[in-house]
């Protein structure tokens, strides 16, 4: 009887153990919104036992949860600022980033307009308003409407660096919550123009265009020659560990890369 | 043996950025050059990003935290020692103190400033200097080295926005306002606008470039400015305003010749109250803070810039007039009978003319210059005027000549002479009015 006990009770502290198996990951909507979701259930599958919390609300609090501890992993989709990082340091965290996958932004504009391509200049003059309309562009004469992420938004601050030389965006810009509100705002305004990510980009009523004459694709992101690329990371405090690892692990792997496909990331392999 | 390579190449990376702390920043161009040659990882270059952007916050450029709003600082300063020699003669006898009196100064001033770049073109900043006058930023060496006079004050703290890279409102080629404390934005010489006079209110500019012509450029300046607080309850004690306006015209034949004409009007809001903030009521007296009133001035500054012996160039010149000279006589004391005369000789008008080669920017630059300025009893306000010239009276006419010399790119050395005699002796305002000034100052400047 007491054989008995005794195996219940480390069966039950067992059987806790597992499901005591949470992962915390916070930060970049970019990544929140799908993709880690996506990566996450099938994780799970998996790993059955395996609980996720999952809060995407900006890379900047990804970043701050790894500062604090408040999160195993901190998602951006940016890299950390300096002062981001001596803040770490001062908690005596040690943040590492490690590429998720990448991402690409890609121009769309309106179907209905004729344009189809344009030099990296004249991206940069449309999103700070040195161009206001389509007719100084080689498009037909209409005021252009430009869509952008909002402030707290990592693309937000990626775009201006990217495309715009860390200018200021027109202040004519809409603010948007995310790339489907960009690309639904674009594909009902013939005049608008915004950036999505490539798993936004297969939208009714709106389309890519060429950049420089390269349009965004998973050979043109990684062999680096469209130009609105970047990396997306997970942050951890030093070399990830136990769960986390293993969750990083599986995004690097098969499984993940075919998720990441499905959702419109490249993936690092 | 790749891998080894690799490695070694990163370390050189990170250790050569790490060793220069002040290049850490601007090493993002050198990863991403080895990883496109296929060196470096993009995963290795971002750990290696990672470790420089961790030693960047160690230096003390990394710790400094600004405001997201804040694109760039410009921290700057200046400081100078002066010694002055001044010798003023009075119209009639007076007391040995006051009439031939000779006078050595010796003299330091500090500026420390802070200009900050915001974002959507905005930007701020204050500057902290010796001095309480508003046109002076000197301070007195001397009682035994104490420290009076030695307390800062604020100089300027001011918000402004500045738009030249797209065309504002659709109507303009540049647009610029500042709020505050600020520098005066006007084509004037210093003989009118003494250089340490910053005004308080707000100043405006709108400018066209190439308006018809390439190289003709046309701006409009105001400037709507605070000149004293009063008690309202108190009859006629008004609060005083001054208001500018300039419209510019300059054309550029190329980037080191140009000339401009910038009429201007000046105007003190204030009628014949005498309300100064120190009771006094004169037209005269250094560092005066008077508010008089009566000033409707109509000036014409104008300039031709060119380069010769491979030195810059400039002839410049302004006339003014003052329509209201004879009431500001007459409200200065100056008695009816005396102004009627005075009038009839005209005591409304000021003019200089000027003519300066070179420029002190960096090691071995000189400049020198000449100018002759004239400035009648009633013609303008000594709250304006270059404080130094003629101990800053009116009724003066005379020379100011000045060379300077680099001896680095930060310290320069230079010389002023002033000269200047009554223009009419038969105005009676008082025993105070200079016959001669002269006056020499000896400067040494460094910034930082």
């Amino acid at each position: 009887m007491k054989k008995l006990f005794t195996l219940s009770l480390a069966a039950l502290m067992t059987l806790s153990l597992i499901q005591a198996e949470k992962l915390v990951i916070k930060g970049s909507d970019t990544l929140g919104a799908k993709l880690v979701p996506l990566l996450a259930e099938s994780f799970k599958a998996a790993n059955p036992g395996t609980t996720f919390e999952i809060a995407a609300e900006g890379s900047t609090t990804g970043i701050a949860a790894i500062t604090d501890g408040t999160a195993d992993i901190g998602m951006s989709s940016r890299r950390a600022k300096p002062t981001e990082m001596s803040a770490a340091t001062a908690k005596g965290v040690n943040m590492k980033p490690t590429i998720v996958a990448y991402d690409a932004m890609g121009v769309v504009v309106n179907a209905a307009n004729p344009i189809t391509s344009l030099t990296k200049k004249q991206v940069e003059q449309i999103f700070t308003g040195d161009v206001t309309d389509w007719s100084a562009v080689g498009g037909k004469a209409g005021v252009i409407s430009i869509y952008t992420r909002n402030t707290s938004s990592g693309t937000y601050s990626d775009w201006k660096e990217l495309a715009m030389k860390k200018r200021d965006y027109a202040p004519s810009s809409q603010k948007m919550a995310g790339h489907e509100q960009i690309a639904a705002e674009v594909s009902k305004n013939v005049n608008g123009i915004g950036y999505v990510g490539l798993a936004y980009m297969d939208v009714k009523g709106m389309k890519v265009i060429s950049v420089d004459g390269v349009k965004p694709s998973a050979e043109t992101v990684k062999n680096k020659t469209f130009p609105y690329s970047r990396p997306t990371f997970f942050y951890t405090n030093g070399d990830a560990q136990g769960l986390a690892a293993k969750f990083i692990e599986f995004a690097h792997s098969a499984a993940g890369s075919k998720i990441m496909h499905q959702v419109g990331f490249v993936p690092v392999k | 043996m790749k891998k080894t390579f690799k490695k070694m190449t990163a370390m050189a990376v990170a250790f050569a950025a790490m060793t220069f702390a002040a290049v850490a920043q601007d090493s993002g161009a050198l990863v991403e050059a080895l990883v496109k040659k296929g060196i470096l990882s993009d995963q290795e270059a971002e750990e290696i990003r990672a470790d420089l952007t961790k030693e960047f916050g160690q230096t003390s450029a990394g710790k400094i935290n600004l405001s997201s709003a804040v694109t760039q600082l410009k921290i700057y300063g200046d400081a100078r020692v002066r010694y002055q020699w001044e010798n003023k003669q009075d119209q009639t006898a007076g007391t040995a103190s006051t009439n031939n009196a000779d006078r050595s100064r010796y003299r330091y001033r500090v500026r420390l400033g802070a200009e900050y770049s915001l974002t959507d073109k905005f930007k701020t900043g204050i500057q902290l200097e010796t001095a309480l006058a508003s046109d002076s930023t000197n301070a007195n060496f001397g009682n035994y080295w104490d420290k009076q006079g030695d307390q800062a004050n604020l100089g300027l703290v001011y918000l402004e926005y500045d738009d030249t890279s797209s065309a504002p409102f659709g109507i303009a080629d540049s647009f610029n306002v500042r709020l505050g404390k600020h520098k005066q934005p006007f084509l004037i010489s210093q003989a009118w606008w003494d250089s340490d006079l910053n005004p308080e209110g707000i100043s405006e500019q709108i400018g066209w470039k190439d308006v018809g012509l390439k190289g003709l450029n046309f701006t409009l300046r105001g400037g709507q400015y605070v000149i004293t607080e009063e008690n309202n309850s108190v009859a006629n004690t008004d609060d005083a305003f001054l208001f500018v306006g300039q419209s510019e015209v300059n054309y550029k034949f190329n980037s080191k010749t140009s000339v401009a004409v910038a009429p201007m009007f000046i105007y003190e809001s204030q009628g014949t109250s005498l309300s100064g903030e120190n009771g006094v009521s004169t037209f005269d007296n250094e560092n005066s803070v008077t508010t008089i009133g009566n000033l409707a001035v109509i000036a014409v500054p104008a300039e031709v810039k060119w380069n010769m012996f491979n030195l810059p160039n400039k002839v410049y010149a302004t006339y003014g007039f003052n329509f209201e000279g004879n009431k500001r006589l007459k409200d200065a004391g100056v008695s009816s009978a005396t102004v009627a005369q005075l009038a009839k000789k005209g005591q409304n008008s000021f003019w200089n003319v000027g003519y300066e080669i070179g420029e002190n920017k960096k090691k071995g630059d000189w400049k020198a210059g000449l100018e002759y300025r004239w400035v009648e009893a009633g013609a303008y306000t000594t709250n304006l005027s270059d404080s130094d010239f003629a101990k800053n009276e009116q009724n003066q006419q005379g020379v100011v000549a000045v060379v300077a010399y680099n001896f680095t790119d930060f310290l320069t050395g230079s010389a002023t002479w002033m000269h200047s005699n009554d223009i009419d002796k038969g105005i009676d305002a008082g025993s105070s009015d200079a016959a001669t000034v002269d006056l020499v100052q000896l400067d040494v400047s460094w910034k930082f």
